[in-house]
């Protein structure tokens, strides 16, 4: 397979991965409204649990001077599975903790602040994951019994395969009761439990959703690259995320794919390409940079993104006076019912 | 200068004195951290209460007044660290009032929505970190600054640069105290913070105010990023990202929006830092600030100082 082939097959399954990660946000921000901003951080754990699972214990094989927790030496799927339920009791645990009756602003500052405190931790432990260098040597699956050109494929193959049962399962939850359930949650949550659901049951099962793509594409991410480290995630990885979330459309399924297909393999794999004359480790920078300025000229321009969300159409609905609210003018947001206007306000357009 | 000189036959010291001597300097130690911490976290709550969104990129504003203080002080320009840091300070006002001037407030006002500017601080935060990688490179430096040798106190050395240090950051606090009860400008923040809405009906002017509350909330980043970076001896740009973890740990432990929780939360998660680290190796004292906010989480979300119910915002 030639070289040209080779970067083609990487661009699909980078595209697949990223699209899984987005979908996942999506799930989490764009359905339920939980700003989760250290996604990153979800997809980490199913990288890490899927890699111990995955290779031998430390000192076995040679690798000389690594330490990690660990080491199993299971093949695909169970590595893989192994990963995702990592992900999926870690977020329980987070939501059992930071959840019960934080909103949203407040709930970002804390995950923001967890995710801190975690990079950190790996980073300067090195016992648990080997610190700044990471697990390497993690083998893909049926890495040993294929052809170089015809792993690559299957791997392809196989992101694009879980992308699809994954979007599929999630299109259908948006259009089944708790897919409506989580919108309503999104803007208003009083309403919500005042119709007796559990606001943080709800927001609970959106996270952990949420949180199995995450843990699917860590777990994809890990066995193609063969290794992960500190480097992979860092916070400008979620906040691409969010301005991919945000560009394609936010709440929308077709929405969060067409953004990540944009902002990474246009945009970000396009800039790469153009061979810029600049100093080695510039180029990163200087895209996250842009990536900065897309998601604030989206907030300003158009934050339903560029396909926005539908809008539900309910029989008999009295017409709402939408027109007049551009008219109103600007007042200081009110606090006292915690302003859970805010996601209408992202969906006008 | 008063500093007991200790005679030479005493040179094995008793092991309670040894005791004394580490605990009083783990002691100065975080209190000199925790004060630092307490003026970054004053400068991040406060502005939070007026504004009513939280400044992620407040790490940022810290490093800017580090990085700025940095290019002056070292290399061809070569001033002294005061002068240097008085401009980094200014240098980081001005960048906080550009922030909400250009950015954060035209944004509230096109969209009337705390979560799209949540979303834009996060934005300007990563941008932020790109253009200080852009500028200032990745790698570390180092302020010039010799201050003289310290004192003594139950046998533990105490430098002078941590005694000013302490000094710098709690003057801070007792302007901002001050401000705040004694002048009009802080009575209004104080307005503003309980109820913007009423606020502007009694005829504040609340962007003025906004105003303000960004300058000082640059003014504190600034000091607090500076007296880090000289504490910490060597750094570079991810210096405020490093420390602003801390201090949100430390306004989460006193109560969000509350200055005296900032002022409490700074100095206790600082002296915890410290204390802790006689126990467990360094790498750890990450952990431990985890550990206090996983407690505040799960026992007392609202903070020390915070008053269940009046946050309802928060939903605490």
């Amino acid at each position: 397979m030639s070289n040209v082939n080779y970067y083609l097959v990487t661009l699909v399954f980078f595209g697949a991965v990223n699209g899984l990660q987005a979908i996942g946000l999506d799930m989490q921000f764009g359905q339920a409204g939980i700003f989760n901003f250290a996604y990153i951080v979800l997809v980490a754990v199913g990288a890490y649990a899927t890699g111990i699972a995955s290779i031998h214990p430390a000192g076995h094989s040679g690798l000389g001077a690594l330490t990690y927790i660990g080491g199993f030496g299971w093949a695909f799927p169970w590595n893989m599975l192994f990963g995702v339920l990592a992900t999926v009791v870690f977020a329980f645990i987070l939501t059992s903790i930071a959840f019960r009756r934080l909103r949203h602003d407040y709930l970002a500052l804390t995950l923001v602040t967890i995710g801190s405190a975690l990079l950190l931790l790996i980073t300067n432990q090195v016992n648990i994951f080997n610190g700044e260098t990471g697990i390497v040597g993690v083998p893909g699956p049926w890495q040993s019994q294929l052809s170089s050109s015809a792993w690559y494929i299957t791997m392809g193959g196989l992101a694009l395969f879980i992308l699809a049962v994954n979007a599929y399962i999630f299109w259908r939850i948006q259009r089944a009761p708790l897919g409506r359930l989580f919108k309503a949650l999104r803007e208003d949550e009083i309403l919500v439990a005042s119709l007796g659901k559990n606001p943080a049951r709800v927001k609970m099962t959106a996270f952990l959703l949420g949180a199995v793509s995450a843990g699917l594409a860590g777990s994809l991410f890990v066995l193609f690259i063969g290794g992960w480290g500190v480097g992979g995630w860092q916070p400008g990885e979620t906040f691409v995320l969010f301005a991919a979330v945000l560009l394609g459309g936010r709440g929308r399924l077709t929405g969060a794919l067409l953004g990540a297909f944009v902002l990474y393999e246009v945009f970000l794999q396009g800039s790469s390409l153009l061979n810029i004359p600049l100093a080695p480790g510039i180029l990163p920078a200087v895209q996250q940079l842009f990536v900065g300025i897309v998601l604030l000229v989206v907030l300003w321009l158009r934050p339903a993104g560029l396909l926005p969300e539908h809008k539900e159409k309910f029989p008999g609905a009295a017409a709402t006076s939408r027109g007049s609210k551009r008219r109103r003018i600007a007042r200081q947001p009110r606090p006292a019912l915690g302003n859970m206007n805010s996601a209408k306000e992202l969906s006008v357009e | 200068m008063g500093y007991r000189c200790e005679p030479a036959s005493r040179s094995i010291a008793t092991f309670s004195d040894r005791k004394m001597a580490e605990l009083t300097s783990v002691v100065v130690a975080g209190l000199v951290y925790g004060s630092i911490l307490a003026t970054a976290g004053v400068g991040f709550t406060l502005q939070f209460g007026v504004t009513n969104y939280f400044n992620l990129a407040y790490g940022e504003l810290m490093t800017f007044g580090a990085m700025v203080t940095a290019s002056l002080n070292t290399g061809s320009v070569g001033w002294g660290i005061w002068p240097a840091s008085a401009v980094g300070v200014s240098a980081t006002v001005l960048l906080a009032l550009f922030q909400n001037r250009f950015i954060f407030t035209p944004l509230l006002n096109r969209r009337k929505s705390i979560f799209v500017t949540l979303l834009a601080t996060f934005a300007v935060a990563i941008m932020l970190d790109n253009i200080f990688i852009l500028v200032w490179g990745t790698s570390f430096t180092q302020y010039t600054y010799s201050p003289g040798a310290g004192i003594h106190l139950f046998g533990a050395a105490i430098s002078i640069a941590e005694i000013v240090y302490f000094l710098i950051a709690v003057g801070c606090m007792a302007a901002i105290h001050q401000l705040l009860t004694r002048t009009k400008a802080g009575r209004s923040m104080r307005a503003m913070s309980d109820n913007t809405t009423l606020a502007s009906i009694a005829g504040l002017n609340t962007k003025r105010i906004t105003a303000v509350t960004w300058a000082i909330t640059g003014f504190m980043g600034g000091i607090a990023g500076v007296l880090f970076a000289l504490q910490t001896h060597t750094f570079g740009v991810s210096l405020g990202v490093n420390y602003e973890y801390y201090v949100f740990v430390a306004v989460i432990l006193g109560g969000i929006g509350q200055p005296f929780g900032a002022l409490m939360g700074g100095l206790l998660i600082g002296l915890i830092t410290q204390l802790a680290a006689l126990a467990i190796p360094s790498g750890l004292s990450p952990v431990i600030a985890f550990a206090v906010l996983i407690l505040v989480m799960l026992f007392r979300p609202q903070g020390l100082l915070g008053v269940p119910g009046r946050l309802n915002r928060l939903g605490l």
